[in-house]
């Protein structure tokens, strides 16, 4: 067992493989040169710095981020009913119904799209951030639902009962008991289905209109070579952002299932 | 007995890191017999057994298996098959191929694997059911897929690590005798690791007690109940009354001890146990001792004492004495021969006890010296 | 006290309804509008297999429809392949399995999109790769066939969908009972025969939730292809919008997305089908 094994070189290599691209676009952020490729010119901050000036990229920020917010809440409400439903219930349709919430995962991104902008056209919702934002609910609730499950897997059901025996109403049994042991996996939820928001895109692109989201702008801008170096920054401060919300919602929900001892 | 050693463990000893988990383990196994190794959890018996069968390498000492020295033999290539404590049932595969699982590493033809299969199937009375799924079986009938499994391999040596502890108790009780007389119609080496004392006892033809990584004692079932090495042992297997005594004459093979109830008496030395000071401890066994309303006649030792609990057990009647000038109550048995229980919490009675069945703990590790 | 039902049916209903309907309503509106057709600017109503016609017949979208079949099983099969070492390690051999669980799922959390652009600044004729190279003094001039081709689609695939290939196959390999494996030894195994005849039939659901998992969605994958495929590397998807935007033919791209479904169903069915079949011929 302990040899050393070609195994171990393997997933190390593995990991450069993983990483390696990714790092490229921060490390090529702070070059000088506008073109991306080695020698490195020089380093600078200049490209972050021209980023403010940009006012289509505030404005996609900030859309970015509300459809993030509400599809966050969104998502982990209707998550957070479904996945106690699921391990506190035995009712007919269970395995019907957990099946059915995991499907937008395995559904091709063009068919979910082009489906959705063609039932929101029908419905009358015109391509806009509220189209957006349901279709990502959509997307985002089978994160909500697994990471809610998790959670509620490691809620041990006589404290509710426990509380109960000592006179808590329903209600009161929700608010004092069950909802601060699950907290935790309640923030990890809205951190995960933000992030899976905020770094969507063909969705965007289909959904958004003329109203940008931050992938549907970088996506405009790549076809520019001039913006390049400038895309490149905006694209590692939301790999940045992205890391971290993960890193969080890793640390609350692995708070939420150790909580229960 | 004057059968071959199957295997010879010469000095074996495992670490992991700083734990030792078997330490200079000396034990020759005869060919043909069942032999247990038994102690209580942690104490290095399936460790040992992973030894043999090559799933562990020791840190020191020689596995000798047939004569062969198993040093670098990896655990597929040993004369020796496992009956797993979990059993280990192949999930993918039906009963038929579980138990040919091993052939077809032999390049046997497929109409002789087939017929061993038949015949292993047959052997532990699951004939028939080689189409049979894997996850289908009740436990005992996985219990029998396991043993078949590794029979139809024909090993020299048949290791099984706690092969009844999932049973339950009735089905464990009945596969003790079916497994003991499978074993004495193949005449294989069976080699079991348990850390039940009943089972070793109803099985095995000799027992090895393991304490902390160490063998204590190796003998026949009776033997190691009527002379247990040391207090340890005593009071791992059966249950047994510790008294404190005194050494007033140490003879060649003999003690005269005097006890603080059963007065003085002549008892067997022991052998295994360091017979330094006066104060030693003996050990009696509940059954060993008579108890009546007067004083019994013919005995070495008798004392009087109170009856403070009696707990029926439905094959024989425990009753807890109290005696003036020792601490915890002695413990006598009596089997229900009549259906009676003859005294009652609170009663005056009568022990009696003959030297013969007085046991030689030696040195008092209880009391300070 | 309403029984476990009611109680489990109207907390799950939001969740099951929500995506019940954003699945069942556009499906039943593409089927609808695969059947309409469309004339410049309006679109006629009446029911006609014209599209489903011409989708057929069309030579183009024959051609990438099979193109893209063919992509995504190349990126499942190479992915897979890549990805059961490193499960395997994880599960059996690695001592900080979270920590490892937790490395590889991090780049998933970054955006899919930036992951595929950083692809393409590596794999460029002036890219990242071309010029490290010609910099090193390994190659003469800048290699052409790295980028805008399908090779480059399957890199950047199998890239991308890493973790997803890893988790499943981890969690079905870390479901063995390690007594499995050694009883498998002890009835005569070798290390290779070992994996053939055990580790691996255990772990044929992982690799079937795997293959699913990413054969399905890449089919169906828009970014890549858009962005590193080049003319070579085209894909479904990318016709597929077309329709919706520059041709602003929607029954046609309705129609090629409901085929495109069926054909990645029919696949993947096909697909499960074997592997399970194969997995119960190992004995």
């Amino acid at each position: 067992m302990t040899r050393p094994s070609g195994l171990a070189i393997y997933a190390f290599l593995y990991l450069v493989f993983l990483y390696l691209p990714v790092l490229f676009l921060p490390l090529f952020s702070f070059n000088s040169g506008t073109i991306v490729a080695f020698p490195i010119k020089g380093w600078t901050l200049d490209w972050y710095r021209q980023l403010g000036g940009e006012e289509t990229l505030i404005q996609a920020l900030m859309n970015s981020m509300i459809v993030g917010v509400v599809t966050a809440l969104l998502a982990t409400s209707m998550g957070l009913f479904a996945a106690r439903a699921y391990v506190r219930y035995r009712f007919r349709g269970k395995k019907a119904s957990e099946g059915l919430v995991m499907l937008p995962l395995v559904i091709p991104g063009i068919i979910v799209a082009s489906s959705m902008l063609v039932l929101f056209i029908s419905i009358g919702i015109k391509p806009s951030l509220t189209a957006v934002t349901l279709g990502h609910t959509f997307l985002a609730l089978p994160f909500s639902v697994s990471i809610m499950k998790s959670a509620f897997d490691d809620f041990d059901p006589s404290l509710e009962e426990a509380a109960f025996d000592l006179g808590s109403s329903v209600f009161e049994t929700f608010r004092r008991v069950t909802l601060p042991i699950v907290a935790p996996g309640i923030v990890a939820s809205l951190l995960v289905t933000f992030t899976v928001s905020f770094d969507e895109f063909v969705l965007a692109f289909f959904l958004s209109g003329n109203q940008p989201t931050l992938p549907v702008y970088i996506w405009s801008q790549i076809r520019f070579p001039a913006k390049l170096p400038n895309t490149l920054a905006l694209g590692s401060l939301l790999l940045l952002a992205s890391v971290a919300l993960l890193v969080l919602a890793e640390y609350f929900r692995r708070r939420s299932t150790k909580s229960t001892i | 007995m004057t059968a071959k050693n199957i295997i010879e463990l010469q000095g074996i000893e495992k670490r992991f890191g700083k734990f030792v988990a078997v330490s200079n383990l000396d034990l020759n196994l005869r060919e043909g017999e069942f032999f247990s190794l038994l102690g209580p959890s942690g104490c290095g018996k399936t460790t040992a057994l992973r030894m043999i069968a090559g799933f562990q390498e020791p840190t020191a000492g020689r596995v000798i298996i047939d004569g062969q020295d198993m040093d670098g033999i990896p655990a597929n290539a040993r004369p020796t098959n496992m009956v797993f404590q979990s059993y280990a049932i192949f999930p993918h595969l039906n009963v038929g191929n579980n138990v040919a699982y091993g052939l077809r590493n032999r390049g046997i033809s497929k109409s002789e694997i087939e017929a061993r299969v038949t015949e292993a199937l047959e052997m532990v009375e699951l004939g028939g059911l080689q189409a049979r799924g894997a996850t289908e079986l009740s436990g005992g009938q996985r219990q029998r897929v396991a043993l078949a499994r590794a029979l139809v391999m024909r090993p020299k040596v048949l290791l099984l690590d706690e092969p009844l502890s999932a049973l339950d108790k009735k089905l464990r009780e009945q596969m003790q005798f079916e497994m003991r007389h499978l074993q004495q119609e193949l005449g294989i080496t069976f080699v079991m690791v348990t850390h039940d004392q009943y089972e070793a006892m109803t099985m095995s033809d000799r027992i090895g007690v393991m304490f902390d990584g160490r063998l204590v004692q190796v003998d026949e079932p009776p033997t190691l109940y009527a002379k247990p090495c040391n207090k340890e042992i005593a009071s791992f297997i059966g249950e047994m009354n510790f008294l404190p005594a005194q050494v007033n004459g140490d003879k060649d093979k003999g003690l005269t001890i005097s006890t603080p109830c059963f007065g003085t008496m002549e008892i067997e030395k022991n052998p295994n146990v360091e017979q330094t000071g006066r104060e030693i401890e003996i050990g009696i066994r509940p059954e060993q001792l008579e108890i009546a309303a007067e004083e019994p006649e013919g005995y070495d030792g008798t004392v009087q004492g109170k009856i403070r609990d009696v707990a029926f057990y439905g094959e024989n009647v425990h009753y807890h004495v109290q005696v003036d000038g020792v601490e915890r109550p002695i413990a006598a048995s009596v089997p229900n021969y009549f259906h009676t229980v003859d005294h009652r919490p609170g009663d005056a009675v009568w022990l009696g006890v003959q030297s013969a069945s007085v046991i030689d703990l030696g040195q008092n590790q209880s009391k300070p010296q | 006290m309403k029984s476990e039902t009611a109680k489990g049916m109207t907390l799950s209903a939001p969740a099951t309804l929500y995506v019940g309907f954003l699945v069942a309503a556009p499906l039943a509106i593409l089927v609808a509008y695969s059947l309409w057709t469309q004339t410049y600017v309006s679109v006629d109503r009446t029911a006609t297999l014209a599209n489903y016609r011409e989708a057929f017949t069309d030579p183009l979208v024959r051609h990438l429809m099979i193109r893209s079949i063919l992509i995504a099983a190349a990126v499942t099969v190479a992915t897979v392949a890549l990805a059961y070492p490193i499960a395997y390690f994880i599960a059996l051999r690695a001592e900080r399995k979270t920590l490892w669980l937790l490395l590889i799922t991090i780049p998933f959390w970054s955006s899919y999109l930036l992951r595929v652009f950083a692809w393409k600044l590596i794999l460029g004729f002036n890219g990242v790769l071309n010029s490290a190279l010609l910099g090193l003094g390994l190659i003469e001039e800048p290699l052409t066939f790295l980028l805008y081709n399908e090779f480059a689609v399957v890199l950047t695939l199998a890239h991308a969908w890493a973790p997803f290939a890893i988790l499943p196959i981890y969690v079905s390999i870390q479901k063995i009972d390690p007594s499995l494996l050694e009883a498998a030894t002890d009835l005569g195994n070798g290390p290779v025969q070992r994996f053939l005849r055990v580790t691996l039939p255990l772990t044929i659901p992982g690799i079937i939730a795997a293959c699913l998992i990413i054969f399905i969605p890449t089919v169906g994958d828009y970014v890549t292809p858009s962005l590193v495929g080049g003319s070579d590397g085209k894909m479904i998807a990318n016709l597929i919008q077309v329709q919706f935007g520059a041709a602003n033919n929607w029954p046609l791209g309705a129609t090629l997305s409901l085929l495109a479904m069926m054909s990645v169903g029919f696949v993947a069915i096909l697909f499960v089908l074997s592997a399970t079949g194969l997995g119960r011929r190992i004995r």
